[in-house]
C-alpha cells in the first residue's frame, strides 16, 4: 500500500510540475492572465503536497503534530492556493462589475481570506487556543462556498459549467481525505490521495476550458480584425467618393468655366500660352486626385466585380513603364461582384504588382487569377532581378506586412520564391 | 441644315454651364435642356426629341452606364457620348458595349467636343486619344500569351510523354493541380486538347 500511496503522489506531482509550467509558458506566449494564476495556484498545491504528504490535511491537530515554521508555511500555503484560485476564477469566468452582486460578492471573499489568515496566525502565535476560531471559520466557510457556488452557477455559461463540474471533483476529494484524515488515520491509503486525485480530475477539466477559452478568443480576434479592416475600407470608399465627386467634380467645373473665360477674353499670344498651361495643370491636378480616390476604393471592383478591376488595374498600372502586365484569370466567368473577401485579393494583388515593379526591374509580369470549387489562386511573377526571401522574416517593408496580414485573415497561404531569374508569389485563399 | 439638339447630363450644374457656354455660339448646335439626374434625362428624352446626350458616367441616382444602354435600347435616333473623368478600360468597354458612340474625358477642349457632336451625327464613333489609348493598353495586357514558370515545367513535361500522376509526382503537386494547369493552358492558347496544346507551344517557341 506504501508503494501504492507513492505513486499516487509521484504521478500527481509530476503531473501538477508539468501543468505550472506548461500552464507559464502558455501565459507567456497568449497574455491570458488567467493562464499565469493558474499556473501559481498548481505550483502552490505542488509544494504543499510535496512538502506535507505524509502530514495532516487542515485538522485542528496539525499545529501538535508540525513545527511552528512548518505551519506558518502550510498555513501560507493554503492561502496562496485560495487566493491565486480566486484571481484565477475571476478571469476565467470574466466577472466584472456588470455582474453586480456577482462581482460585488467576490470583492468581499478576497478580504474575508486573508483576514482570516491574519487571525489565526495571530491566534497561533499568541498561544490561545484555534480550536474555537477555527471552528467558526469552518462553519462560516460553508455557507460563504455555498453563495460562491450558487453566483458561479448563476453565470450560465459554458466556462461556469466546466468550472463547477471541476470543483465539484476537487470538493468531493477534498471531503473525503478530511473525513479520512479524521476518522480513520489508520487507513493504508494515505489520505491525501483522494484529494490528490480530486484535484487531478479538476486540473484535466479545466485544462479543456482554459484551452477551448483561448480558442474561442482566438475566434474573436479575428472576426475584429476582419470587422476593423471592413471598417477601414468602407471608411476609405467613402472618402473616395466625397474626394471624387465633391472635389473632382468641381475641379472639373472650374476646368470648364476657365475654358469659356478663354473663349471670350483677348489675350495675347503670351496670355494664351501660360493660361493653356494652367488649364493643362488643372486637368493633371484631376488626373491625379482621380488616380488617389481610385487607389483608394477602386469603384470598378464594386460594379464589376473583381476580374474586371483585376482586368483595368494591370493594364492601367503598365502606362508610361516598359514592363509589360499580363493578366489572366480563369473560372471567374461566373463568379458574382460584390464578395467581401474581393477587396482583399485586390490590394494583395495590387501591392504584389506595384512590388514588382518598384524593385524587380522586370521586363514582365503575369498576373493569374484562377477560381477553383473550394479554392482560389492568385499568382504574380515577374522575370526582374529576384530578392532574397531571408529579408521579409527579418525587416519587412510594410507592403509585405499588409499582404501577410490579408493572407493571414483569409486563411490563406502565401508561398514566395525568387531567384535571379524572377520571383513568383501564390497566394491560395479557401474560398 | 437643322442644328444639332443635344441635351448635357450632369450631376454638377457648373459643368453643364461650361458645356453650353462652349457650345452656345455654335450655330449647329444647339442645347435644348440640361439634367442633374438619370431619372431627369430619361423623362426629357421620352418628351424631347434629341440628338446626341452628353453624358457623365458619375450620376447620383444611377449609373450612368445603365442610362446610356437605356438610351440606346429605346431612342434609336438619340446618339450617346459619355463625358467622364473615369478612363479606366472597363468603363469605356462597357459605353461601347451598351451601344454608346463616343468617348471623352472631362479635360477636353471645345475642338474636340465639337468633332466628337460632327463625327457622331454622321453615324461614326468618336474617342479621345486617351480613351484609345486605354483601350490600347488593355489589349497589350491580353493578346499576347505569356506563362508562369510552373506551367512550363508542366508544358515540357507533358510534351515528354508523362501523365498527370507521373508530372504530379516529379513537382510535388496532385493529379489535379497538375489537370487544372493543363485545362488553363489549353484555354490560353486557345487550342481544344493536348495534342494540339503541344503541338501550339512548340511552334510558340514555349517549350524547347
Amino acid at each position: 500500500m506504501a508503494s501504492f500511496n507513492a505513486i499516487i503522489n509521484t504521478v500527481f506531482l509530476s503531473l501538477f510540475a508539468y501543468h505550472v509550467v506548461s500552464f507559464f509558458v502558455q501565459y507567456l506566449t497568449l497574455r491570458r492572465v488567467e493562464l499565469i494564476y493558474y499556473s501559481l495556484y498548481l505550483l502552490c498545491g505542488s509544494i504543499y503536497y510535496f512538502y506535507f504528504f505524509e502530514s495532516p490535511l487542515l485538522l485542528q491537530r496539525a499545529q501538535d503534530e508540525l513545527t511552528n515554521t512548518l505551519n506558518c508555511v502550510r498555513m501560507t500555503l493554503a492561502l496562496f492556493q485560495i487566493f491565486t484560485y480566486t484571481l484565477f476564477t475571476v478571469s476565467y469566468l470574466g466577472i466584472n462589475k456588470q455582474h453586480n452582486w456577482i462581482y460585488q460578492f467576490f470583492r468581499a471573499y478576497f478580504i474575508f481570506i486573508p483576514t482570516a489568515y491574519v487571525l489565526y496566525l495571530a491566534l497561533y502565535f499568541l498561544k490561545i487556543d484555534t480550536q474555537l476560531f477555527l471552528l467558526i471559520f469552518y462553519t462560516t466557510t460553508i455557507p460563504v462556498l455555498a453563495v460562491y457556488f450558487f453566483a458561479i452557477h448563476k453565470l450560465m455559461t459554458i466556462h461556469s459549467n466546466i468550472y463547477l463540474v471541476g470543483t465539484l471533483f476537487n470538493i468531493i476529494g477534498t471531503m473525503i481525505s478530511f473525513l479520512m484524515a479524521n476518522y480513520w488515520r489508520d487507513s493504508a491509503v494515505n489520505h491525501h490521495v483522494p484529494a490528490q486525485i480530486g484535484l487531478l480530475l479538476d486540473l484535466f477539466v479545466l485544462s479543456y476550458g482554459l484551452s477551448l477559452k483561448a480558442a474561442e478568443s482566438d475566434k474573436k480576434l479575428v472576426l475584429v480584425l476582419v470587422e476593423n479592416q471592413q471598417l477601414l475600407e468602407a471608411e476609405r470608399g467613402r472618402f473616395a467618393r466625397d474626394l471624387h465627386d465633391g472635389l473632382g467634380g468641381l475641379l472639373s467645373s472650374v476646368k470648364f468655366s476657365f475654358i469659356n473665360l478663354k473663349e471670350n477674353m483677348v489675350l495675347n499670344i503670351q496670355q494664351v500660352n501660360s493660361f493653356e498651361q494652367s488649364l493643362h495643370k488643372l486637368d493633371s491636378g484631376i488626373a491625379e486626385l482621380r488616380r488617389i480616390a481610385h487607389n483608394m476604393m477602386p469603384e470598378n471592383l464594386q460594379q464589376f466585380g473583381l476580374d474586371v478591376a483585376l482586368k483595368d488595374f494591370c493594364s492601367t498600372i503598365q502606362q508610361g513603364t516598359n514592363c509589360r502586365i499580363h493578366y489572366e484569370a480563369f473560372g471567374m466567368k461566373n463568379y458574382p461582384a460584390n464578395n467581401t473577401t474581393d477587396i482583399a485579393v485586390y490590394r494583395i494583388a495590387q501591392e504584389l504588382v506595384n512590388n514588382a515593379l518598384k524593385h524587380s526591374a522586370a521586363l514582365q509580369i503575369i498576373v493569374q487569377l484562377q477560381k477553383t470549387k473550394n479554392q482560389m489562386l492568385l499568382t504574380v511573377e515577374d522575370n526582374g532581378k529576384g530578392f532574397d526571401t531571408a529579408i521579409l522574416k527579418t525587416e519587412k517593408g510594410s507592403g509585405w506586412k499588409s499582404i501577410e496580414s490579408r493572407v493571414n485573415l483569409l486563411k490563406g497561404n502565401l508561398r514566395i520564391d525568387s531567384s535571379t531569374k524572377g520571383s513568383t508569389v501564390i497566394v491560395d485563399i479557401p474560398a | 441644315m437643322k442644328p444639332t439638339k443635344i441635351l448635357i447630363v450632369d450631376d454638377h450644374p457648373m459643368v453643364i454651364e461650361g458645356i453650353s457656354a462652349l457650345l452656345k455660339d455654335e450655330a449647329s448646335i444647339n442645347v435644348i435642356g440640361s439634367a442633374s439626374t438619370a431619372d431627369a434625362a430619361l423623362k426629357f428624352l421620352k418628351r424631347t426629341e434629341t440628338d446626341v446626350v452628353l453624358l457623365d458616367i458619375n450620376l447620383p441616382d444611377q449609373s450612368g452606364l445603365d442610362v446610356c444602354k437605356q438610351i440606346s435600347d429605346k431612342h434609336i435616333n438619340t446618339r450617346v457620348i459619355a463625358i467622364s473623368n473615369q478612363s479606366l478600360p472597363s468603363y469605356i468597354q462597357k459605353i461601347i458595349e451598351y451601344g454608346g458612340n463616343g468617348y471623352l474625358l472631362k479635360n477636353t477642349t471645345k475642338q474636340e467636343l465639337l468633332q466628337a457632336i460632327e463625327m457622331v451625327m454622321l453615324g461614326k464613333e468618336y474617342f479621345s486619344h486617351e480613351i484609345i489609348r486605354a483601350l490600347r493598353e488593355q489589349k497589350q495586357t491580353n493578346e499576347t500569351i505569356a506563362i508562369t514558370r510552373r506551367e512550363k515545367e508542366i508544358l515540357s513535361l507533358i510534351s515528354d510523354g508523362n501523365t498527370n500522376n507521373e508530372i504530379a509526382a516529379q513537382l510535388f503537386i496532385s493529379a489535379s493541380t497538375v489537370d487544372t494547369h493543363r485545362k488553363n493552358l489549353i484555354e490560353k492558347l486557345q487550342v481544344t486538347n493536348t495534342a494540339s496544346l503541344i503541338k501550339k507551344a512548340a511552334q510558340l517557341k514555349l517549350i524547347d
